[in-house]
């Protein structure tokens, strides 16, 4: 996306850090801000609520 | 609004020497506190 | 004419934008006002010498207070604030304002059908609504409608920057507050996912159209609501405490790359502290209940300290710029004291680091949570992250938003330049002895603490009547402080007197 401007911009600066254009890509972080928890929290959490067995009476 | 952050301009300086007091100060006193805490705990809730 | 320049901070500020923040606000305040009452009620009801509501009452209030305090008032704020970083920080339009009218009704919308529900009996079951506990449709349907709003309004923020950054009104970074505002919106995401996987199988099984809700699955989803909606607060409290003092003192990051990965730490690892509300349920295993809240969540703890450090840091720079260089504490005596913006601040950063944070990450450790979980300590700690943390955080931001939005100077500004302190005394106190009394065992949502009629006995260390009624004052004191500034900021916002846009 800002592959354009970032050629614009090095000829008249230095070039941007590769971590600030990690944080600057809003959407990456957007990526890993919802599979993290989703991941090791929600899908771990639901995993293990499943491999619970049912008590042997119980009929739904 | 800078491109690149001029934090560069502030490397190795102490500048704001306040508040790494403070920071120092409130370390030492959180430290002696969670220990007070913790040997409290320890009374209360000591189960033998 | 759609823009105007304010004269105070030299920002392009657009027509509707304005409008959505300051109806946002004041919607904001009146729900903060029904919650604080209801504080006030319960919180006399727990105070022993005073026991004031019957417990129908009691637990009624209690299901308001929780959900008016701790969603509508901070959620209402922080969509003001999506529309102050999104669009008036950056110089820049608020796309589709129809969309934003639109989120703004949803949740008004949803607000109301909970209240409605709960003040006629329908939904006793507390803000967490567990499962078995079981309320009346309308009480779920209301709260699925406000998520949606909320959703939407967040949404709004990434339409506003991917807008603004094709209009050229930023290049490569955002700003530091609207950083930080984007990572609470990352969070507000997931956060309302959550909600809604969780609040719609529920409400079909309050309907009757679902037979059976697993109590299990319910809480650990519940949580990936509840909990990550208190880290939209840390981000957006922490962009606020950023913004102040960017504005009020001039301060810049001292560094800005560190302030940033600290906001990245948050997006990634602040959400699966959830955890820590099922530290003693059976079903989770030890490793995830020790990946969770131990590895991961500590990187998120170690990015509120650096916060908690950079800036102050920054505000001492800015009055050092301004010549209070002697020693290593005139920039400290010498601050603004007296605005309320600043001071409200300062002691929403104290108060969060050391009533809320650090309480927190004691109470969130495996080992202390079997003796911390459901006593009233809980309750303490996080009147310390929510009420001296983010609302007062957000009231600070909201003195300095009555000239810069609402174009009208403070009335009585001599109440308002005490307001935070007394605000700050009045919830530590409430804070404070909450814990006291929750570390020697008293319970959390309990309306009889002697138990009386019980088949069993039991009396606690006598101290804890001390503490209760350390926790009565306080109540008294953040009342009467919390009366000031609703007056303050609504008087304002219809009387105050007009300053140059
Ligand atoms: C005037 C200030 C306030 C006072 C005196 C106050 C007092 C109380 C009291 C006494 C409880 C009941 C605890 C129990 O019996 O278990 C409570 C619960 C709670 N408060 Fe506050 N509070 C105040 C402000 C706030 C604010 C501003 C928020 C949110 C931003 C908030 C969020 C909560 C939450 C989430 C609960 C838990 C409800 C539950 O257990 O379901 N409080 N508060
Ligand atoms: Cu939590």
């Amino acid at each position: 996306m800002a592959d354009e401007e970032r050629k614009i911009e090095e000829q008249e600066e230095e070039p941007i850090p590769a971590w600030q254009l990690f944080y600057d890509n809003i959407m990456l972080l957007f990526f890993f801000g919802v599979a993290v928890p989703t991941l090791v929290y929600t899908v771990w959490g639901l995993m293990e609520i499943v491999q619970i067995p049912d008590l042997p009476s119980y009929s739904p | 609004m800078a491109d690149k952050y001029d934090d560069e301009e502030h490397r190795n300086k102490i500048e704001a020497p306040g508040t790494l007091a403070l920071s120092l100060i409130f370390l030492v006193v959180f430290m002696v506190l969670w220990f007070l805490h913790f040997k409290w705990l320890v009374e209360v809730w000591w189960v033998e | 004419m759609e823009f105007r320049t304010c004269s105070f901070t030299g920002l392009k500020i657009h027509k509707p934008a304005e409008d959505l923040i300051k109806w946002n606000v004041i919607t904001a305040v009146l729900f903060l006002t029904l919650g604080g009452l209801m504080g006030l009620l319960i919180g006399i009801t727990r105070w022993p010498s005073v026991h004031y509501l019957d417990p129908t009452y009691y637990y009624r209030y209690l299901t308001l207070h929780g959900f008016d305090a701790l969603l509508v008032w901070i959620i209402f704020f922080e969509v003001a604030l999506v529309h102050f970083t999104s669009a008036v920080l950056l110089n820049t339009r608020t796309v589709i304002p129809s969309a934003g009218w639109i989120a703004y009704s949803l949740m008004l919308i949803g607000a109301i059908f909970v209240n409605i529900t709960t003040f006629a009996g329908k939904a006793d079951v507390l803000f967490t609504s567990y499962v078995p506990l079981k309320a009346s449709g309308v009480y779920y349907t209301g709260v699925i409608i406000f998520a949606v709003g909320a959703l939407t309004a967040f949404g709004h923020f990434f339409a506003n920057i991917i807008q603004a950054k094709r209009d050229g009104a930023y290049k490569h970074s955002l700003p530091l507050g609207s950083f930080g505002m984007a990572a609470a919106s990352i969070i507000a995401v997931v956060t309302l996912a959550h909600g809604a996987v969780i609040m719609i199988p529920t409400l079909l099984w309050s309907i009757g159209l679902i037979k059976y809700l697993d109590p299990g699955t319910y809480r650990l989803i519940f949580w990936g609501l509840g909990h990550p909606s208190q880290q939209i607060n840390v981000c957006a409290m922490v962009a606020a405490w950023y913004m102040v003092s960017a504005f009020v003192l001039g301060g810049k990051p001292v560094n800005e790359k560190l302030s940033r990965t600290a906001f990245v730490l948050y997006i990634f690892f602040i959400n699966v502290a959830s955890e820590h509300h099922l530290l003693v349920d059976p079903i989770f295993s030890n490793w995830h209940k020790i990946i969770n809240t131990s590895y991961v969540m500590h990187l998120a703890v170690f990015a509120s300290m650096v916060h908690a450090f950079a800036i102050p840091a920054s505000m001492e720079v800015a009055l050092r710029e301004k010549g209070y260089t002697n020693g290593l504490f005139e920039w400290l005596k010498k601050a603004p004291w007296g605005n309320p913006a600043f001071s409200g601040t300062f002691l929403s950063i104290i108060g969060f680091g050391f009533l809320g944070g650090t309480t927190g990450v004691i109470a969130g450790t495996e080992q202390f949570n079997i003796i911390r979980h459901n006593t009233f300590f809980i309750t303490g700690h996080f009147h310390g992250t929510v009420v001296v943390g983010t609302t007062l955080a957000f009231m600070a931001f909201s003195y300095l938003l009555m000239p810069y939005i609402f174009k009208r100077e403070l009335i009585m500004p001599r109440l308002a330049s005490v307001q935070p302190y007394l605000y700050f005394i009045g919830v530590s106190m409430v804070s404070i002895g909450m814990m006291a009394a929750g570390a020697l065992g008293v319970p959390r949502r309990h309306w009889d603490i002697t138990f009386s009629g019980a088949p069993f006995s039991f009396t606690f260390d006598p101290s804890v009547d001390m503490f209760l009624s350390i926790m009565g004052l306080g109540t008294l004191l953040a009342v009467f402080a919390g009366v000031i500034y609703v007056v303050v900021i609504i008087g304002s916002a219809l009387f105050g007197r007009r300053v140059a846009p």
